[in-house]
């Protein structure tokens, strides 16, 4: 082994980091050639479930980008394909929606989920083909829900449209992989349980929750007239923060300290942080109804709960800054740190833009308007969607063995990324104030906030293109390594290799 | 973290707190709601939709008209959707009690569509006068919702007959919206649509054109008017009817409104 050095991801200590003042209970476990045997062992066990979820889930991402792509560029070009009912902006905007949020985000996130739980837990995967199973199912569930809308069987409630015959399999699906967390989390070793198994245990149990009686009270017990919405926005957001969030926030708790190779600064801020989280995000939601048809002690405690979530946010972010405290110049080297970060540093620019947005005085101007889809972006993608990518980063190469080929394809996914998902963001917040803005003057016609919008409708397709070529650049990426032509080689990937004796120094 | 109880009891707990507080009680308190009438037993609001509505609430779900059109009026202190026109007072939870889906909508990029069937101009009041059945020879571009199976719809197993929704009577801005599924979305200054009323959309056309006087309080008492309604979304307005249509000569102006 060489000396552990905080610039190398692989070297760090396989055990989670143990908070500052048990570390001396934890010393156990000692013999690193062990824990490197257990490790690997753990690795092997993981590597085709998580590759098959991962592989999937690129897939949809790929396919979400092309139908995101439609949909932006038919808002300012509205003859494009506009002959095929298949292709109808009102079908292809929630087959883009879905697709990100069933096909890509939920698989790439159970992916990293089972390798997080195996390598928390200690212990081997024990019953891959369930996993299999699940995730050829949860496949079959999105293909059919897709197909389904594109085919004009939407249900026609948001973040739901899969028609019935989807939800059953993506449940059956859902079933079988949350049996086998579960009896992951059953056998686990070691007593101590991270502050990511939290998030994740959470996310399992939540999620099926959520999405089951939210299934029953639309579907099996239908619930009178405006109260479906009511339920589909509690549903959408609670799919947003506990599900996504959740294991989001799980995954960056891991990743930033194990990369650095420092533990987390404080357990009692992760505590504080999650049960306040729990708390709080559940109850938002209501906020994206403001002035609507209801009562409102609703939208008011949905309010106070979006402000309130400034607790786990400030939490959250400011443990993740005190454990990266001193660290910030790895951003430079480790793709993992670099998107991780990033996710970590919009989690709390979502959660901020949630607030503004969901301030009475706000949203008479931005309700109805773009600025909605951009928030999504930011929690979605600025948040989730990088951190994936990150744990992706960290992950691959633990599973087939072989280092990410190019570090100029890495550099070039972070770049795009985040500056078309900056750029779209940037895009639809000004535009949909712009819009807003005009919607409220009722001496404006209404056409006018349409038209004031399409200009930013345009920027948003150039940043829509960012993203496309990020997202190709690192399926290729991820195809070179899934072939076996990754790097054969005991370092990891670094983004500025040449540098790397230099930030040494500097630490 | 100590133990395994406690972490699982708080997770359930926090959300079945969160269950309960934004699902079940407000569910208690507005979803049992029924219809309202006055002394006699009469003047029942709001009415259930006829079929032919809700086969139009389909294809407006289907569609996913849902994603530009709202239907809700909010509060006049809150925004300029009653100066707008767009109804005469804010939309409370009893206006949906029959809708299912009910599309309240999330984004505008296309106006308000709620009471559509009430505001907008009736199409004989803009159609040429001698046309019973929109001719598509007149105005194909002024009378989409008429030719409303184009082959893009028809092309669709799943979806119903269009013309079915777009003869609806009732006030139902599925009816007249969904006509045309393959519609692209909003924002395109129709520039088609000399013939189609009002230039300029929805708003240039309300304070410019005299309207008659209304029942004041209601949102869709009854259909004002039981004549057919054009679809007046400009990217329907913007597609050619290349008509395959079956012209709609009957009126359904005989069909009642059906209670329960």
């Amino acid at each position: 082994m060489s000396p552990q050095t905080p610039i190398n991801p692989t070297e760090v200590p396989f055990q989670a980091p143990p908070p500052a003042e048990l570390s001396g209970a934890d010393s156990d476990v000692t013999n690193r050639d062990v824990e490197q045997v257990e490790r690997a062992l753990i690795d092997a066990s993981t590597r085709l479930p998580v590759l098959f979820f991962y592989a999937s889930a690129i897939a949809w991402l790929l396919l979400g980008t092309l139908l995101a792509g439609f949909t932006s560029w038919k808002l300012h070009a509205p003859d494009l394909l506009a002959d095929c009912s298949w292709l109808t902006w009102g079908r292809i905007r929630p087959a883009h929606m879905n697709v990100m949020v069933y096909g890509w985000a939920s698989m790439a996130g159970i992916g990293t989920a089972i390798w997080l739980m195996a390598r928390l837990c200690r212990t081997t995967l024990r019953h891959p083909l369930l996993l299999i199973a699940g995730g050829a199912f949860w496949n079959l569930g999105v293909l059919l829900g897709v197909g389904g809308i594109l085919a004009g069987d939407s249900t026609g409630y948001e973040w739901l449209e899969f028609p019935p015959y989807a939800t059953i399999v993506l449940f059956v699906a859902y079933s079988l992989v949350v049996s086998w967390a579960m009896l992951m989390f059953r056998f686990r070793r070691g007593d101590h349980i991270y502050i990511t198994q939290w998030y994740l245990l959470a996310a399992f149990l939540w999620f099926p929750w959520v999405y089951g009686a939210t299934q029953v009270m639309l579907f099996v017990v239908p619930v009178q007239g405006v109260m479906q919405e009511a339920v589909t926005w509690w549903f959408a957001n609670n799919l947003l923060f506990l599900w996504f969030g959740a294991i989001g926030l799980g995954t960056a708790y891991y990743m930033i300290p194990k990369v650095i190779g420092r533990p987390v600064y404080s357990y009692h801020l992760a505590a504080i942080g999650f049960w306040t989280y729990a708390l709080f995000a559940s109850w938002t939601g209501m906020q994206r109804l403001v002035d609507g048809p209801f009562p409102a002690w609703m939208i008011t405690a949905s309010i106070a709960a979006t402000i309130l979530t400034i607790i786990p946010v400030a939490t959250v972010g400011l443990n993740h800054h005190m454990t990266m405290r001193g660290y910030f110049g790895l951003l430079r080297y480790s793709p993992t740190l670099r998107f991780t970060v990033f996710g970590a540093i919009s989690y709390t620019v979502f959660s901020l833009v949630g607030v503004f947005l969901s301030l009475r005085t706000i949203a008479g101007y931005v309700h109805f308007t773009e600025a909605s889809i951009a928030y999504s972006h930011i929690g979605l993608y600025a948040f989730y969607t990088m951190v994936m990518f990150g744990s992706m980063y960290y992950i691959v190469p633990r599973l087939v063995g072989r280092e990410w080929r190019y570090a100029s394809l890495i550099k070039l996914h972070f770049w795009s990324s985040t500056y078309g998902v900056g750029l779209m963001v940037l895009m639809l917040f000004v535009g949909g104030i712009a819009q807003g803005s005009s919607m409220h003057d009722p001496s404006l016609a209404f056409s006018e906030s349409t038209e004031s919008i399409l200009p930013y409708l345009r920027g948003r397709s150039v940043s829509g293109m960012l993203l496309t070529v990020a997202h190709f650049v690192f399926a290729f990426h991820f195809g070179l390594m899934l072939f076996g032509l990754g790097r054969t080689a005991s370092m990891p990937t670094f983004l500025n290799p040449q540098e790397e004796e230099a930030v040494k120094d500097h630490i | 973290m100590k133990g395994l109880a406690p972490l699982f009891l708080g997770i359930f707990g926090t959300f079945a707190f969160s269950w309960a507080g934004l699902t079940l009680i407000p569910n208690y308190q507005i979803g049992h709601l029924d219809p309202q009438s006055d002394e006699e037993g009469t003047d029942i609001y709001p009415l259930p939709k006829s079929g032919m509505a809700d086969r139009g609430r389909k294809i407006y779900a289907a569609n996913g008209c849902v994603y530009c059109h709202s239907q809700q009026v909010r509060a006049d202190y809150a925004a300029s959707d009653i100066e707008r026109k767009w109804g005469t007072r804010r939309s409370a939870p009893r206006d949906y009690i029959f809708e299912r889906p009910a599309l309240l909508g999330k984004m505008r990029l296309g106006p308000d569509l709620s009471n559509i069937g009430k505001r907008a101009p009736s199409e004989d009041q803009n159609a040429p006068p001698a046309s019973t059945s929109p001719a598509p020879s007149a105005s194909p571009a002024a009378s989409p919702a008429a030719n409303a199976p184009a082959p893009a719809a028809s092309s669709s197993p799943a979806a119903p007959p269009p013309a079915t929704a777009a003869t609806s009577p009732a006030a139902s801005p599925a009816a007249s919206a969904a006509a045309s599924p393959a519609a692209s979305p909003a924002s395109a200054p129709s520039s088609a649509d000399a013939t189609a009323g009002p230039a300029g959309g929805w708003r240039a056309a309300a304070p410019a054109k005299p309207r008659r006087p209304r029942p004041s309080g209601g949102r869709c008492r009854r259909p004002p008017t039981r004549r057919r309604r054009r679809a007046r979304c400009p990217q329907i307005r913007a597609r050619r009817g290349t008509s395959t249509a079956r012209p709609v000569t009957a009126r359904s102006s005989s069909e009642p409104a059906r209670i329960g």
